[in-house]
């Protein structure tokens, strides 16, 4: 029953046919130097997001201006829980805007001495966040006051990977933000929190503000981490000032990180994925809505396409 | 017409056809992945090697294995679901898919097939809203194919939007086109948590049925879905293939094994391709 039914193949003899048995089969002789052609390339393999933290009216206001500035996607911080208690209504604030919500903020355990209690802390979060539509689940690290040590950080990493394991069935990756004045915070901190993680449980958001405040650089940490990278944040810092001070966050382009080079690293490794723009506060006299118009120009002219 | 994905047994192509022909004595192959290269990247010298391939080994091919809209929707929300895009060598943007779809006839005019396989993008959280933009892609695609006489083949997928029979129905009705079938998947439809035979099947017209996928899947430890050897899993191929044979199908039947639990690829689908070929002989199909 199974055999006939063929397609336009010429059924003729052929030298060489693997078995006397079987139909021998010819491919119709034409010219195959249209395949030296590839499928031109895809421009752009970033989408990306703005993050709500900007509006310090709240969430709800945020994720208007953000959808009304042209973003297609979010990141909120756990305010949102107390916004919208419900998930599923999150959910569907969002979807009226055409928002993804790539990434939930779940903030930073208050230390390390209770694993379990932190853990289930986070675990709770992640569980909105993922009701919620989460792609990401972002988690940072405690304040410096009182020193890191590599104890702290391999307690740090200890809840990092719990917290992965126990939502590893919400297929949301659980990704280590870098944040100055917190544990992870020199480029050496955060080698040594994603060497004591799995990589299979914890994934990379680079800050590249953050991680070029801290001395780093962020296209290196691109190229350096590329297997674990899961999330960007887009923010810029200016350069320390001559007696070695630490420079002021600033919108995308006025500052030290060099945006062009962080594109080109990501172009080379492949990435795919969210990139969010995240600015703490709009600078003095400028509306959120109008730091997140400016940023996204500041992209669009970098990267060459819409965002 | 009994086939394989040649990627299932190996990337190495001429290994992977030499044991299709010699040693599960098909005569039918599906090319998806050659050389680690999706079938749509491969250049002009190794669409000939291709050929020069399935000429030795005596093979035909029944359909082209094309990612065609296995992307996201442009103008909808990104999926969740795309991140995991890059399976089967395939990295295709919304934007490069007017060129992967005439690539994708231009390789079944150089394979001699007629059947050209598409996807219907990837699973949006809320498809409604974006299902008549989903049609007329593809109503779009099929009135293409048509024009060189080929068959839009779309596989029911469970991470794109047309993910079980139920909606199947609706996606063949929504799109109208008479040369617009369905690569029907009973694991796929399994795995997004339909109950392919007998439940899924009854509601498909055998007669827009361009190509049947074949991989066994069963429920784990952890309830969750996995894919399993033909045979051993929860899907009722032998069902299927008497269903299919009452209905007069003879299009082609592909084992795409996806479990890898004899250890490695080739082996797996060794195994797999027996557990199918004793459904299609209890079947009666062989």
């Amino acid at each position: 029953v199974l055999a006939g039914l063929g397609a336009a193949v010429v059924a003729a003899p052929v030298a060489g046919a693997a078995s006397p048995t079987r139909r021998p089969v010819r491919y119709p002789d034409v010219d195959l130097s249209y395949f030296d052609k590839p499928i031109t390339p895809a421009p752009f393999p970033i989408a990306f997001g703005c993050a709500a933290i900007t509006w310090k009216e709240g969430p709800r206001k945020a994720i208007d201006e953000i959808a009304s500035a042209g973003y297609r996607g979010v990141q909120v911080m756990a305010n949102a829980m107390k916004d919208w208690p419900d998930p599923a209504a999150l959910k569907a604030e969002l979807a009226k805007r055409h928002l993804v919500l790539a990434c939930f903020s779940g903030g930073s355990p208050g230390g390390v001495d209770d694993v379990e209690k932190e853990v289930a802390a986070f675990v709770t979060k992640a569980e909105y966040a993922r009701a919620a539509g989460a792609l990401r689940f972002q988690i940072t690290s405690p304040g410096r006051n009182g020193g890191v040590d590599a104890a702290k950080l391999k307690g740090l990493a200890k809840i990092l990977d719990e917290v992965g394991r126990r939502t590893s069935g919400l297929e949301m990756p659980v990704v280590f933000h870098n944040h100055m004045d917190q544990w992870g915070e020199s480029p050496a901190e955060v080698d040594a929190i994603l060497a004591a993680t799995d990589p299979k449980l914890v994934r990379f958001l680079l800050d590249v503000g953050h991680y070029r405040a801290a001395g780093g650089d962020p296209a290196a940490a691109v190229r350096k981490h590329a297997k674990r990278l899961a999330m960007l944040h887009l923010k810029d810092v200016a350069a320390p000032s001559a007696d070695g001070k630490r420079g002021k966050f600033v919108p995308l382009g006025a500052g030290s990180v060099d945006f062009p080079a962080v594109f080109a690293a990501l172009k080379d490794v492949k990435y795919r994925g969210w990139v969010v723009v995240e600015l703490d506060s709009a600078p003095d006299g400028v509306t959120a809505l109008a730091a997140a118009t400016a940023n996204k120009a500041f992209v669009e002219k970098t990267v060459g396409v819409p965002v | 017409m009994l086939s394989v994905f040649t990627d299932e047994i190996s990337d190495d192509f001429d290994k992977a056809c030499a044991i299709a022909a010699d040693e599960f004595g098909l005569e039918w192959v599906q090319p998806r992945k050659l050389w680690g290269k999706n079938v749509m990247a491969l250049d002009g010298r190794e669409v000939a090697e291709a050929r020069k391939i399935l000429t030795k080994r005596g093979l035909r091919v029944s359909q082209i294995g094309s990612p065609l809209f296995k992307t996201d929707l442009a103008g909808a929300p990104v999926s969740p679901l795309s991140p995991k895009r890059d399976k089967f060598s395939l990295d295709y943007t919304a934007e490069q898919q007017p060129e992967v779809l005439e690539r994708g006839i231009e390789l079944c005019r150089v394979f001699a097939t007629q059947r050209l396989r598409c996807f219907d993008f990837w699973r949006l959280p809320e498809p409604e809203p974006h299902r008549q933009a989903i049609y007329a892609k593809l109503r779009e695609a099929a009135n293409a194919c048509a024009k060189h006489g080929l068959i839009l083949s779309m596989e029911v997928e469970h991470e794109c939007n047309t993910p079980t029979a139920v909606e199947a129905v609706r996606t063949v009705k929504g799109v109208a086109a008479p040369n617009f079938q369905l690569n029907w998947d009973p694991g796929n439809a399994f795995f997004a948590g339909e109950t392919p035979f007998p439940d899924g099947w009854k509601l498909l017209d055998a007669k827009r049925i361009s190509n049947v996928d074949c991989k066994d899947a069963t429920v784990g430890d952890d309830g969750k879905p996995k894919w399993e050897c033909i045979g051993r899993g929860k899907i009722d191929f032998v069902g299927q293939f008497r269903a299919l044979k009452q209905a007069g199908y003879r299009g082609p039947i592909t084992l795409e094994t996806h479990w890898r639990g004899a250890g490695t690829a080739e082996e797996s689908t060794r195994q797999s391709m027996a557990g199918l070929k004793a459904a299609l002989k209890t079947a009666g199909l062989i």
